[in-house]
């Protein structure tokens, strides 16, 4: 009876002193340790609504949850919404939340639940035409958002899409929290100072710029297994490195691809491979009429050794492409091949194009007597030192097929303001990342060539856009895919780009922390799970 | 009687340099062959003397330390690294030029104004120089660079203003002080006109070793501002030479040991700016000896 | 005295206020000239309709004629709000505060170091005692004003890091023992490379050996009187003021380029991030401390010289 009576008070006491549901993990590593990892450049602000930058987006992992999250494979998969439901039309979403999702302990909020509210207030300030954010456009999409009880709400989007889940996987702030509940602008102390779900929650953010996160004993998957995790910013890509290596920081997010071979062989870390979906190219302007000609374009594929440019500039680490998506991408058509290396070819090509009088000074010659010159234009973007010899080398093979390549560095601002504006260019070097769902409309359609637009070099085909319509307005995965491969194909003859590479990225991680998983492009969405061991500490 | 004129006459130019105090030979001696030095490498830039294409690219021979093919070695992409140097020159010989004599036409009219008609001009003068003067200048160019495009021209047309003051306090200091003398007295009473009193006697005589010394210390400072701007990114773009470029360019090898890209252009700026300093400031001493 | 340094900051402080007048006046014409939009600053254009630009353009205040913006923007000032900062939306005059006095420390401690080189070069070369030194220094002193001081930081970095096998950054979150130490690297990087110090030397030197001709000191050598408490009025007070206020800028400048590569949090690293984001309000804001600063040690050179020497009261 005694004993009894012990065991009851012991588990009562038991009961009564841990003050939150969800506890310590229950997979048996250790709890404790911190892990200050390096960027290069700052955050301009914390929350994932007017965040803008990749650091920023990369932080809001740790502090934030969505509707839906993703798998290590990209899979979607519960987060927020423990199921869901998809009407007949595809166009009605009804969400279930969990209960048990506290926002983070912060005065005001302790032990407040998110709930419906909450989400559909998120996408109004999104929606709000007083919030300046870049996921207006991806959330544009969506016609209405309304709750039906405190934990489900029903989002409606204008017209069904294939993913929509996936893109459904905003992350929800408390509205209630903002200083305007409506909208969000960056001088609301919320984006510098922003409250989420996340495994993490802010701390402070101490005078030299250092983001320090704390654990969140309210997590609702459990306490992640890390105290702090701290966001160091870096101004310089090369003391970020050496910042690594003498114990400044835990991790760098993206090493310099010149410095992987030695981090490679110090046995300190661990390499993680990552493949953003993001690829760099060579855009042409269809508005010079050399560059309109499709045996110009092709020749110029020809003509450029990207292979050895890789090999060189890249240490091999990346892949070619041959068409217009990222090759991790679903809708990449691995039956087309890259353009192989062909001097001969693209000589052949251009002489076919009537540009075979070679002038004086070894280039073709135009028609109107100059040599057959395009400047490309080329954005500064904070040190990057390898497009600059891409950019040479690139020169160098033009000259060998006589081509005059004029290079014109333009700081990133006015850059933007040529290309996207202006029109004013005649071959560009740049980079797209892409989203899950593919869609190449906005870059190569041709109502989408105004100012601003993506389709700045201005191509135009009636077989393709028609292609490109009914790759977006189809909601069979299947046949999206065909056609995704049929405009992959199309697109690698016509070669409105020279495409160029992927880049395989690296995140160097110091070994004492385990279990590290990293999400492709957004990293940190399984930091919860990582874990450093007692002695390592 | 020949003799004793002779004995108590001026001493003539090569006798006052001979009577120099060692160190202040050497400077100049430096100074005028630094000076010399970069007007050369700009001309044979301009006239395309190079011993090498600076822009022909050898993936081979990349970082190489010197050799008998290139005297200073290579780049990342194999660039001869003497051609680039010569070439850097081109980035900061005309603008700086533009800075010196933007900074001594007008830093002469104000200070032949202050100087002469203290009375009149003075105080606004004073304030509109005060007003230059308390503008940092590297902020202000950052300014500019955001509010227009990077141009080196532009950027070092501001460097030249800024620099206004400091030549109009030179050129009034020497007036106000030749003022007091004698001569310029008797000569006005005389019935001279004073703008002849001032551009014969005070411009020509004195004034050639002020703008001597504007045009090197102005030298000095325009490579020192539009290397650092071209090393922040802000001024001279790839691929054109300039010597902050090269050094932004080198620093990504200088924690892996290869220091030596990063300091050819590195060193060149110190014996460039070196020299310029060296000259001026032995002139300037010079001017303040006499006064 | 009291009321002679009275005078003279009452004087100066009217000089400040119509300077600062004009200053800001130059500036905001200058805004007007400037093509490029800042609208880009906040979010990817290209997704928004130019009805949706023009919203965006009028939230920032971006509209309205000149005269009444300017208006609007001194009068803010004035109320002690420089706007927010276009990229971060914190209240500029926050940011400039919590970076400004870090460049200062580190800019204070720079000049200090380059006066302290300069004084004891000039002073041994003034004295003519130690001629090898004298020597040796300034030619030290001319070599260390020719080097670049982006160049001199990486090296001092590589020099920390191969052979002290220690990385010179100052972190708080470290707090790792003598890691105050390491902020005399960039302070000596600053310090004597940013050009100054040949120039600050032979000023210097030039202005004690004129002093050391002068009589009262010829007498009090004869009668073999410690120079320093004769000296340092005229011979270092004076001079050294004088410097200080007109190499401010140029310091300043240097601690742009050596606040990026350490790292350090200063008002530097952000006006290169705001020259490059086309962050207006941040860039007004620093241009108007930074000339504020400049300002300040003029002030301060006048007060100090009018109260050391008051006969210039004037």
């Amino acid at each position: 009876m005694k004993r009894a009576v012990v065991g009851v008070v012991v588990a009562a006491t038991l009961a009564l002193s841990s003050p939150v549901r969800a506890g310590s993990r229950t997979d048996g590593f250790p709890d404790g340790g911190k892990l200050v990892y390096g960027e290069y450049g700052r955050p301009a602000t914390l929350d994932p609504i007017t965040s803008n930058d990749m650091v920023g987006l990369r932080l809001t992992e740790l502090l934030f949850n969505g509707l839906v999250s993703f798998s290590p494979k990209n899979e979607v998969v519960p987060d927020l919404a423990e199921k869901w439901t998809v009407s007949p039309d595809n166009r009605v979403y009804t969400f279930t939340l969990r209960n048990d999702v506290k926002w983070h302990a912060k005065a005001g909020l302790a032990d407040r639940t998110v709930a419906a509210d909450d989400v559909v207030g998120t996408l109004s300030v999104i929606r709000h035409p007083r919030t300046l954010t870049p996921l207006k456009a991806p959330y544009e999409l969506v016609a209405e958002a309304r709750k039906l009880d405190p934990q489900t709400l029903e989002i409606t989007l204008k017209r069904p899409i294939v993913n929509a889940l996936g893109r459904l996987s905003f992350k929800v702030v408390p509205s209630f929290a903002l200083k305007n509940p409506e909208f969000l602008s960056r001088d609301d102390p919320f984006a510098q100072n922003p409250v989420g779900t996340g495994p993490f929650q802010l701390a402070q953010v101490t005078d030299e710029g250092d983001v320090v996160m704390e654990a969140n004993a309210l997590y609702y998957k459990g306490r992640p297994h890390l105290d702090r995790v701290v966001l160091k910013p870096f101004a310089d890509r090369n003391v970020l490195t050496q910042a690594l290596l003498f114990n400044s920081a835990d991790m760098v997010v993206e090493v310099n691809s010149r410095d992987i071979a030695q981090i490679q062989g110090d046995k300190r870390f661990n390499l993680y491979p990552y493949n953003a979906l993001s690829y760099t190219f060579f855009g042409h302007n269809f508005r010079n009429p050399h560059l309109a000609k499709r045996d110009v374009r092709q020749a110029i594929a020809y003509a450029t050794n990207r292979q050895e440019m890789l090999d060189s500039f890249y240490a091999g680490r990346g892949t070619l492409i041959s068409g217009p998506f990222a090759p991790g991408s679903w809708a990449y058509n691995l039956d087309v091949k890259p353009v192989p290396f062909n001097l001969a070819r693209a000589k052949e090509l251009l002489g076919q194009a009537g540009y075979a009088k070679l002038g004086s000074d070894g280039y073709l010659a135009a028609e109107d007597g100059k040599p057959l010159q395009f400047g490309l234009k080329i954005p500064i973007e904070k040190e990057n030192e390898t497009i600059k010899r891409v950019a040479l080398a690139f020169q160098n093979y033009m000259k060998q097929v006589g081509i005059k390549i004029n290079l014109e560095f333009r700081e990133w601002q006015a850059w933007k303001q040529d290309v996207f504006v202006d029109h004013d260019f005649d071959m560009v070097i740049a980079n797209w990342a892409f989203d899950d769902s593919a869609d190449i409309s906005t870059l190569f359609h041709s109502g989408e060539t105004s100012a601003w637009r993506n389709n700045f070099v201005g191509y135009s085909s009636p077989e393709i856009d028609a292609l490109i319509v009914e790759a977006k307005t189809t909601l069979d995965r299947e046949k999206q895919r065909t056609i995704n491969q049929r405009l992959h194909a199309l697109l690698a003859e016509e070669q409105p780009y020279t495409f160029l590479w992927t880049l395989t990225n690296y995140a160097a991680v110091h070994k004492k922390v385990r279990h590290v998983e990293l999400h492709p492009f957004k990293l940190f969405t399984f930091a919860d799970t990582w874990y450093i061991p007692k002695k390592e500490q | 009687m020949k003799r004793f004129l002779e004995t108590a006459s001026e001493p003539t130019a090569w006798q006052r340099f001979r009577s120099w105090p060692l160190r202040r030979t050497v400077a100049t001696v430096f100074g005028t062959g630094v000076a010399a030095c970069v007007v050369a490498a700009y001309l044979c830039s301009v006239l395309k003397l190079l011993p090498k294409d600076p822009d022909a690219m050898d993936l081979a021979m990349v970082n190489a330390l010197p050799d008998a093919a290139h005297l200073l070695g290579t780049d990342f992409v194999g660039r001869d690294l003497l051609s680039r140097i010569m070439v850097g020159t081109e980035a900061f010989f005309l603008p700086g030029l533009l800075s010196v004599s933007v900074s001594l036409l007008f830093g002469g009219l104000f200070g032949v104004l202050a100087g002469f008609w203290p009375e009149r001009f003075a105080t606004p003068v004073g304030l509109l120089l005060q007003l230059m003067e308390s503008l940092p200048k590297l902020v202000l160019i950052l300014l500019i660079i955001a509010l227009f495009r990077p141009d080196i021209y532009l950027i070092l047309l501001v460097v030249g203003l800024t620099n206004i003051p400091a030549a109009a306090e030179l050129l009034r200091a020497r007036i106000a002080v030749l003022r007091r003398k004698s001569y310029i007295e008797a000569a006005i009473a005389l019935g001279l006109s004073p703008s002849r009193v001032i551009f014969k006697h005070v411009l020509w005589l004195h004034g050639r070793g002020l703008v001597l010394i504007q045009a090197t210390i102005g030298m000095g400072e325009a490579i020192l501002i539009e290397t650092s701007l071209s090393y922040l990114g802000f001024g001279v773009q790839e691929p054109t030479p300039s010597w902050g470029n090269m050094v932004a360019l080198g620093k990504d090898y200088f924690f892996r040991g290869e220091l030596w890209i990063s300091t050819v252009p590195a060193i060149a700026i110190l014996i460039a700016v070196l020299g310029f300093h060296l000259l001026g400031d032995a002139l300037l001493e010079r001017l303040e000896e006499r006064a | 005295m009291l009321k002679r340094v009275g005078a003279a900051l009452v004087r100066e402080g009217i000089r400040t206020a119509v300077l600062f007048l004009l200053v800001t006046m130059a500036m905001f014409g200058l805004l007007d000239m400037a093509p490029g939009d800042p609208v880009a600053l906040y979010v990817n254009v290209q997704s928004l309709s130019p009805d949706e630009i023009r919203t965006v353009r009028h939230e920032l205040g971006l509209d309205g004629s000149l005269p009444v913006r300017y208006g609007a923007w001194l009068g803010r000032m004035v109320r002690g709000d420089l706007g927010t900062s276009l990229r971060t939306g914190r209240p500029v005059a926050r940011e400039l505060w919590r970076t400004g006095w870090r460049t200062l420390l580190l800019t204070g401690s720079a000049m200090l170091l380059t006066l302290l080189f300069a004084a004891v070069t000039a002073y041994l070369a003034a004295m003519q005692r130690h001629p090898v030194w004298a020597a040796g220094l300034t030619a030290v002193g001319y070599v260390l004003s020719g080097l670049p001081v982006f160049w001199l930081g990486y090296l001092a970095i590589y020099i920390a890091t191969t052979y002290f096998h220690v990385l010179p950054l100052t972190t708080s979150t470290e707090a790792a023992a003598g890691s105050w130490s390491f902020f005399l690297v960039p302070v000596v990087v600053l310090g004597l490379g940013n050009g100054t110090v040949s120039e600050v030397t032979r000023h210097l030197g030039t202005h004690l050996k004129g002093v050391l001709q002068e009589d009262y000191i010829r007498t009090a050598r004869a009668k073999g009187a410690s120079l320093w408490r004769h000296l340092y009025k005229d011979g270092f007070v004076m001079p050294l003021s004088s410097l200080l206020a007109n190499k401010i800028p140029y310091v300043l400048g240097g601690a742009i380029v050596v606040e990026q590569v350490f790292n350090w949090p200063g008002m530097g690293r952000l006006t290169w991030q705001a020259a490059s984001d086309r962050d207006y309000p941040t860039l007004l804001g620093v241009t108007l401390l930074a000339a504020l600063i400049v300002r300040a040690a003029h002030i301060l050179k006048e007060a100090v010289q009018v109260a050391v020497n008051p006969q210039l009261a004037d």
